[in-house]
């Protein structure tokens, strides 16, 4: 496999997930023009049809919808989602004045670094313990190890992650009071939100490592190290986890995409100021650009992952067929 | 080396009933999955009867009650509360009897429909090939590259929540999964002799597809519809706790735990049983479907066996 | 290399001045789902230093697993081993892992029947082969491991080894997976090299060189070679002793020429009627009735006895035992004398 069979795989995986990116985009947008005038959403109740009519100005909501369309389009590619009247303004529209805006990317962006930290410290947990855990108890199949990892493994897959931060927050910052009940800042700030979301991941993990090992353990070659007097925990650490790569890694990359959609609920109950609770807040008071902009820098972070996925088995395995 | 021999004497064998029977005695935990999903599915059938109270009515006698309270009913009558009561004063387990009417119905329901819409298209995609699986198979990659989650959030957000707006979007989001399954499969029966023979034999490719192809993806369709339901409920349980799955006052796993969130300093059961609900019966369904899975393979499924 | 060896050696001379490797009433059983399944049924040799024994049977007559024995590579769940094999002091059937782990790939080396699938598609060649040395060698450094797999590869005739150490096995034919799994095995110097159908999944040419090559090898070395195989042909050019297997019991063994002169048992005397044979041209090929038995359903008193044209009611009832009818000369049948007078 050339360098040059990689560059161009990539350039057709990022094209796809471009258009992937604008497809979903343009539905969103779509749906967006159907959920009731923005305008009178900012204005409520108050307000006159001359008040009415320069919001609508204001946000060209007055332009043909096919120009709106093009602006939006436009505004993906620069990725900028117009401003928005409602989130963060202290001041409503007042009558007459200029309705007081603010850009809506600088508020999404500005939560990208706290789902960051969360996302990362969430998935290295999660890994750091699956991965062992799952070798342990495939070298060891239907023994009392392997079966409690199993059970345990599919615990977590079970547990609804909210009531599992709730019951976290109940126990360790209420009643024993030893980790803040929610906020940010701290490196304890951080622990319970990521135990409570690593729980699932650590559960798929572990499930996939431990059944592609169990598959790669049966394939003959490890017959054939055996016979060649390589011990069994060597042959499982190198030989059969670089093989069984691929579906691990595709694992952890689904995983990473369900931390990615988990935090928008797990950011509203630990009150995380991320990207996930700015989306819960957007859809609940109906701020149209601000759910376009949050939408689609998590769609982003989605294919960018997705991206570095199909990478990483181009990296992985030597015969791997880029198409 | 060892396995082969075992798993080839097994490959042979066909699994009958008795096997079936044999390999769940075997494996306790998923014959107490088997026995609590039994006994989940009466209860949800039979709610009606068997709940001591009404899951709807307000008492203002008993909000708030600690599990093993008394309490005096709106009639006047004396009611007993085995797992307390909510803000309310509505019986905890009179609602969670009612909740799982709502998350069965919601995971079962979306499951029967995604999985039957999806295998057919994965089998007309697998079967026919050329453009119709080409334009099956990338609508199924672009639904499969945004997280359901995420669709279910912002589309239940645009219609409202409820039950069967729930269901018609777990509908839309999941059929995919059931589509990928089902055209891999299909794929590799294609070109194998029996159906080579059918088609020879001059069978309509109905037939070939519903009578020869279909019954060979029943057990890997069987394990991912179970996990299916598993995770619908999940999803279910976090969209009603967002605000946009179902609504108040239905009684749904996934709104007590909200509702419950708000008393967590006061009243630890408003959110403990509920969730204990949801945890249970998903760890079964995963239970269910990762025995399933093993006693299917005739690869794995000696190791029950012996 | 001597600190490895010494004590062992000393130790399988106490037990006979000539046995490297002495099996005894080895028997394997598997646990199915239905019912338990005896794959070798009490089999006993000995291997002698630069001996070249061969093992002679049909699939499922239980030679192969007989060699997973010996090689440990047989599970529990679902095999039991009983019986001994013993290597040196060791018995190999007792010996906890770490013991036997020294052994394997050391002392006794295995070749596998497919070498393209015995070698791991992940990992390169070259790392595979200096493998053995960081493993079975403490203290090798990484660069002598490499340099000595690219000798074992020149010495299997792999053209300019040392480039081929970075390649992956799919870069490789089937004769040059297993000239790989050949330099593997002798890499440690082994005394005793099991060759598990080394030939079977390849192409007639290939074949030839392969055997040329392990020929050549154990001239060099000398080490003693137990060959498993379903092919009179390569037994009778490639050992000098063999063992007859049917279902999971030795029926006959002796020296080859002897035994391909004159066999003493109807189901070798079978296998050599079905065989093409220069010396005897005008004779018809007979190819022996019936089906070798499935494992779990092995007939009641000798199990040859439903294919057998000597078949009498004793055959039916009593297991013959494994005799003597002349000196090196073993057969179990009931009629031995009258099949090997002819």
């Amino acid at each position: 496999m050339t360098s040059n069979m990689v560059v161009q795989f990539i350039a057709r995986r990022t094209v796809a997930s471009i258009i992937l990116l604008v497809v979903v985009m343009s539905a969103v947008f779509v749906a967006d023009r159907n959920i009731g005038d923005p305008a009178r959403m900012v204005l409520g109740d108050t307000g006159t049809e001359e008040d009415l009519l320069e919001l609508r100005l204001r946000m060209g909501l007055e332009d043909p919808w096919l120009v709106q369309y093009g602006r939006f389009l436009a505004g993906m590619a620069t990725f900028n989602f117009g401003e928005t009247f409602r989130y963060g303004i202290s001041k409503p529209f007042a009558h007459g004045g200029l309705p007081e805006s603010r850009e809506t990317l600088p508020i999404a962006l500005d939560r990208l670094p706290a789902t960051f930290v969360l996302t990362s410290v969430t998935i290295a947990l999660s890994v750091l313990i699956a991965l062992p855990l799952g070798i342990w108890a495939a070298v060891r199949p239907r023994t009392l190890g392997d079966r409690l990892v199993n059970v345990l493994s599919l615990a977590g897959v079970s547990i609804v992650e909210y009531w599992f931060a709730l019951i976290l927050i109940l126990l360790f910052a209420v009643r024993l009071d030893w980790l803040p009940t929610s906020g940010y800042g701290t490196a304890a700030h951080v622990i319970l939100p990521a135990l409570a979301l690593s729980l699932r991941p650590i559960g798929r993990i572990t499930q996939i490592v431990r059944s592609a090992m169990l598959d790669e353990i049966a394939k003959p070659y490890v017959t054939a190290a055996r016979g060649r007097g390589i011990p069994l925990s060597r042959i499982a650490a190198i030989h059969a986890l670089k093989n069984a790569s691929i579906p691990i890694v595709t694992t952890i990359g689904d995983e990473t995409i369900n931390v990615i959609t988990g935090v928008i609920i797990i950011e509203t109950v630990f009150g995380w100021p991320g990207i996930g609770a700015l989306t819960v807040d957007a859809l609940k008071i109906r701020d149209v650009p601000l759910i376009e902009a949050t939408i689609f820098l998590l769609v982003l972070m989605v294919l960018c992952i997705n991206l570095i996925v199909d990478l990483l088995y181009a990296v992985l395995n030597p015969r791997v067929k880029l198409g | 080396m060892a396995a082969e021999v075992a798993a080839g004497e097994e490959r042979q064998a066909r699994i009958s009933g008795r096997d079936l029977v044999r390999a769940l005695m075997r494996e306790p935990m998923a014959l107490l999955a088997v026995l609590f999903l039994f006994c989940l599915a009466l209860a949800a059938l039979f709610a009606d009867w068997i709940a001591p109270y009404d899951p709807l009515m307000p008492n203002i006698f008993s909000g708030r009650l600690p599990p093993l309270s008394e309490a005096k009913g709106m009639t006047g009558d004396i009611q007993f509360h085995i797992l307390g009561t909510d803000a309310l004063g509505r019986d905890m387990l009179t609602r969670l009897l009612y909740g799982a009417q709502a998350s069965v119905s919601v995971g079962v329901i979306a499951v029967a429909a995604s999985g039957t819409i999806g295998t057919v298209l994965g089998l007309i995609a697998g079967y026919y090939g050329g453009r119709i699986e080409t334009f099956i198979m990338r609508t199924v990659d672009g639904v499969m590259a945004v997280p359901s989650l995420l669709v279910a959030l912002f589309v239940l957000f645009l219609i409202g929540g409820g039950l069967f707006n729930m269901i018609l979007i777990f509908t839309f989001v999941r059929w995919v999964v059931y589509a990928r399954l089902a055209r891999g499969i299909t794929l590799s029966y294609r070109e194998s002799s029996f159906v080579e023979a059918a088609r020879a034999i001059g069978a309509r490719d109905s037939r070939i597809i519903f009578r020869h192809i279909l019954p060979n993806m029943i057990s890997p369709l069987l394990v991912l519809a179970t996990l299916e339901v598993a995770l619908l409920i999940l999803a279910e349980a976090g969209l009603s706790f967002l605000g946009f799955g179902l609504q108040p006052p239905a009684p749904s796993w996934g709104l007590m735990v909200a509702r419950g969130r708000e008393y967590l300093r006061e009243a630890w059961w408003m959110i403990t049983f509920p969730g204990l609900a949801i945890f249970l019966t998903t760890l079964s369904l995963n239970l269910l479907a990762n025995w399933l899975r093993t006693i299917t393979d005739p690869l794995q499924r000696w190791r029950w066996l012996i | 290399m001597a600190d490895l060896t010494t004590v062992s050696e000393g130790e399988a001379r106490l037990v006979s001045a000539r046995d490297l490797l002495r099996v005894s009433n080895l028997r394997v059983r598997f646990q199915t789902p239905h019912g338990d399944v005896d794959a070798v049924r009490g089999i006993s040799f000995a291997v002698g230093r630069e001996e070249t024994v061969g093992i002679l049977g049909e699939s499922g007559s239980g030679k192969s697993v007989s060699v997973g024995a010996v090689m440990g590579l047989l599970d529990s769940p679902p095999a039991k081993i009983k019986g001994e094999i013993r290597y040196g002091g060791l018995d190999l059937v007792q010996a906890p892992i770490r013991e036997t782990r020294r052994i394997h790939g050391d002392r006794i080396a295995m070749i596998n029947q497919d070498a393209v699938t015995s070698l791991n598609p992940g990992l390169t060649v070259g790392y595979q082969v200096a493998e053995l040395f960081r493993v079975h060698r403490p203290g090798t450094s990484r660069g002598d491991a490499r340099r000595k797999a690219a000798e074992l590869l020149d010495r299997v005739k792999i053209p300019s080894a040392r480039d081929r150490l970075n390649s992956y096995p799919h870069e490789f034919s089937g004769g040059m997976s297993q000239r790989v799994m050949i330099a593997m095995a002798i890499a440690l110097e082994p005394e005793i090299l099991i060759a598990d159908e080394p030939t079977t999944a390849l192409d007639v040419t290939v074949q030839a060189q392969i055997m040329q090559l392990l020929a050549e090898l154990r001239e060099q070395t000398g080490m003693a070679l137990i060959l498993i195989t379903h092919d009179l042909g390569v037994v009778a050019e490639s050992v000098e002793k063999v063992l007859v297997m049917y279902a999971g019991q030795i029926v006959e063994r002796g020296p080859t020429a002897e035994i391909i002169d004159r066999p003493a048992h109807p189901y070798t005397a079978g296998l050599l009627a079905s065989v093409p044979r220069t010396e005897h041209k005008d004779r018809k090929l007979e190819a022996i009735k019936g089906a070798p038995p499935v494992m779990s359903a092995i007939p009641p008193g000798c199990a040859f006895h439903p294919r057998c044209g000597w078949c009498r009611a004793a055959c039916r009832k009593d297991a013959p035992e494994l005799t003597a009818i002349e000196k090196f000369r073993d057969s179990a049948c009931h009629f031995a004398t009258e099949v090997y007078r002819g």
